[in-house]
């Protein structure tokens, strides 16, 4: 069949109105073999001209398909079976050709009037299915786990153990984590609750106690500090104001403060799953006073403050994202990631669920006070906690990467003065390691992308060297210093009757690839054929000019 | 304290309402005693206050654009499960 060289427009015809994307169904003709065959070289004349009859476009990118003619079986047929109640052929005269081209309805019925055209479709737009405020939840605690890759970062010691978890939420519930099988070690001590009657670890079940139980997903073994930051019910729910964050900070700062021994480390890392959903409940933009945009602010001031104190400091980004909004966002989309929850001494945590995908209601960057947010995304919107049908929001995404954090620094603590285990080189760590989503690199909807455990874990733990034999153990007359007189075939009588290359002239002195060489070969045959190569190699590097290669094994080429 | 606003001050040495009242020039009975004087960047010396909101003018000595001054207490939620 003759390939068309007529050049197609990939763009839909001028004319706009009602014209739309049509799957074209086309009878396969025996020709059409020869069509679908050649399909890497385009469209074919016959089918070309079919179309531009019509007026319609063709879609230049869109190879045509064969397809099967499909028929149901007759239900009152005798031989109807059930379990397959649609017949498939695949003979030539019964398989059809789709194509796809532009055009309007007038250019759909020329098309139908067509003798060959079996029949004209809408070729309809497909999105993947986002999740938004009231989806159900996808995936559960063992998919985030394994999503995590928590085995490995488990068995490499990385489980939080030795750090320090500040949950700075509505407070955490003992008991509900409890019923869930977790029995994390909780320090009372350096919790803080912002008033009277009020006991860390005994709060209402709640948003706190699912952030706790997120984080403690890949950190089991941190030990977690109750922050009743959002203790006040403001409207109706649990809230707080930005001035009790200041005096929860204070109290993080007095932690990090405070004397250690000599060789304690302290790591400490901060989730704060909450922010501000709206502009007018702030300051305006420009005022000296507001806080949004405003590194001066005193809990901005807080924050970067805590951070250069070593603390790893975790924020959602917020349910602002432009596709299904929080209804307090009260359709403020843009520039979303407000004050803190973009700060540059922050991690600042967008959503995505199992499947990889954004869920529609993760705020998106560019952030307000550091452009390039979100950093990163943590996984969200999944069975957990049990406190809610699904632990949902940016809110269970950031509690999800603090504890990937907390799981680093049992390997990595902090250290003052040590600039390669910084809160920075941790930020630099996660975003690093990141899997890519979205446009390539960076993109304001996903940061770096999403969270990478096993990537995290390959870049944390050192390579695991493979043992190997001693070759000096195993042959020690191989290891005597040079130069090696060694009368290789009185030494070994039988091996000089085999057929074997010629002993390597120098002898190739023991090191790595030596051992490696014995530890891949344990038989003598071919390790000493791996010996001859090494020290065929070794000479030359030294200037020797040594015997060169047998074209084939054969004799002892003894000396002495 | 109702009507209050947040007040970033550097404060020297002691950090007491006391001392935050003489620097604002106020009565320390203006100044929220339950919230106190609170550590906001230790090595700065800075630290925070609620005033009376009536009593905001006395900030305004503190100048403009700076560390120091009056700045918003807006209200913060948990971002949680989203609400429709």
């Amino acid at each position: 069949m003759a390939k068309s060289t007529r050049k197609t427009s990939q763009n839909p015809p001028a004319t706009g109105e009602g014209v739309r994307r049509l799957i074209v169904e086309l009878k396969a003709t025996p020709q059409s073999r020869g069509e679908a065959l050649s399909m890497e070289a385009g469209m074919t004349d016959s089918i070309a001209g079919l179309l531009q009859r019509a007026g319609a476009e063709p879609v230049a990118d869109f190879d045509p398909v064969l397809l099967p003619s499909v028929s149901a079986q007759d239900p009152m047929a005798s031989d109807f079976d059930n379990s397959r109640r649609f017949e498939a052929s695949f003979a030539p005269e019964d398989r059809t050709l789709v194509t796809v081209a532009h055009g309007d309805e007038k250019v759909a019925e020329k098309l139908m009037a067509e003798p060959r055209v079996v029949g004209v479709y809408a070729d309809i737009p497909i999105e993947p299915c986002i999740i938004c405020p009231g989806s159900g939840p996808q995936g559960n605690t063992a998919d985030i786990a394994r999503l995590l890759c928590t085995p490995r970062l488990h068995s490499n010691g990385m489980d939080g153990s030795g750090v320090l978890l500040a949950i700075v939420d509505t407070g955490i519930n003992r008991a509900h984590l409890a019923s869930r099988g977790l029995t994390p070690s909780m320090d009372s001590g350096r919790s803080w609750v912002p008033g009277a009657g009020m006991t860390p670890f005994d709060a209402p079940v709640g948003h706190g106690t699912m952030c706790a139980y997120d984080a403690l997903i890949a950190a089991p073994r941190a030990t977690l500090l109750d922050i009743q930051l959002l203790r006040s019910t403001v409207g109706g729910g649990f809230g707080g104001f930005l001035s009790d964050a200041v005096r929860a900070y204070a109290h993080l700062q007095t932690i990090m403060m405070a004397p250690t021994r000599p060789g304690e480390a302290r790591s400490l890392v901060v989730n704060n799953s909450w922010g501000m959903f709206h502009p007018s409940w702030d300051f305006p933009v420009g005022n000296p006073g507001n806080y949004s945009d405003n590194p001066n602010h005193p809990f901005n001031r807080s924050v970067a403050a805590l951070e250069a104190l070593g603390a790893d400091i975790l924020f959602a980004a917020g349910n602002c994202g432009a596709n299904c909004p929080d209804g307090r966002c009260q359709g403020v989309t843009a520039n979303a990631i407000y004050g803190a929850n973009g700060h540059s001494a922050v991690l600042c945590v967008a959503g995505v669920d199992t499947g990889k995908v954004r869920v529609g209601y993760s705020s998106q960057g560019p952030g307000r006070l550091s452009r390039n947010k979100p950093d990163i995304c943590g996984f969200t919107h999944f069975s957990g906690s049990g406190v809610y049908a699904a632990d949902g929001g940016t809110s269970a995404a950031c509690p999800v990467v603090a504890g990937l954090v907390a799981a680093i620094r049992s390997r990595k603590p902090h250290q003052p003065g040590n600039p390669a285990v910084s809160p920075h080189a941790i930020r630099e760590l996660v975003r690093s390691t990141a899997e890519d989503l979205g446009s390539a690199g960076f993109d304001f909807d996903h940061g770096f992308g999403v969270v990478n455990g096993c990537g995290i874990v390959d870049r944390v733990v050192p390579p695991v060297i493979k043992p190997i034999i001693n070759i000096c153990d195993r042959f020690p007359d191989l290891c005597k210093p040079r130069p090696v007189p060694i009368d290789f075939c009185r030494r070994y009588p039988q091996l000089c009757k085999l057929q074997l290359p010629p002993v390597p002239i120098p002898f190739p002195r023991p090191g790595f690839e030596a051992e490696q060489a014995a530890a891949d070969t344990p038989d003598l045959e071919a390790l000493l054929a791996r010996m001859w190569e090494l020290g065929y190699a070794d000479a030359k590097a030294e200037g020797h000019t040594p015997a060169g290669p047998p074209a084939k094994p054969g004799g002892c080429n003894c000396s002495g | 304290m109702a009507d209050s606003v947040l007040v970033q001050i550097h404060l020297a040495g002691s950090a007491s309402l006391a001392a935050a009242a003489r620097k604002l020039g106020v009565p320390a009975a203006k100044l929220d005693a339950d919230y106190g004087v609170v550590a906001v960047d230790l090595a700065a010396s800075l630290y925070a206050v609620k005033l009376d909101k009536s009593e905001a003018g006395a900030a305004e000595k503190l100048g403009q654009g700076g560390a120091e001054g009056i700045f918003a207490d807006p209200k913060i939620e948990p971002f949680g499960p989203p609400d429709s």
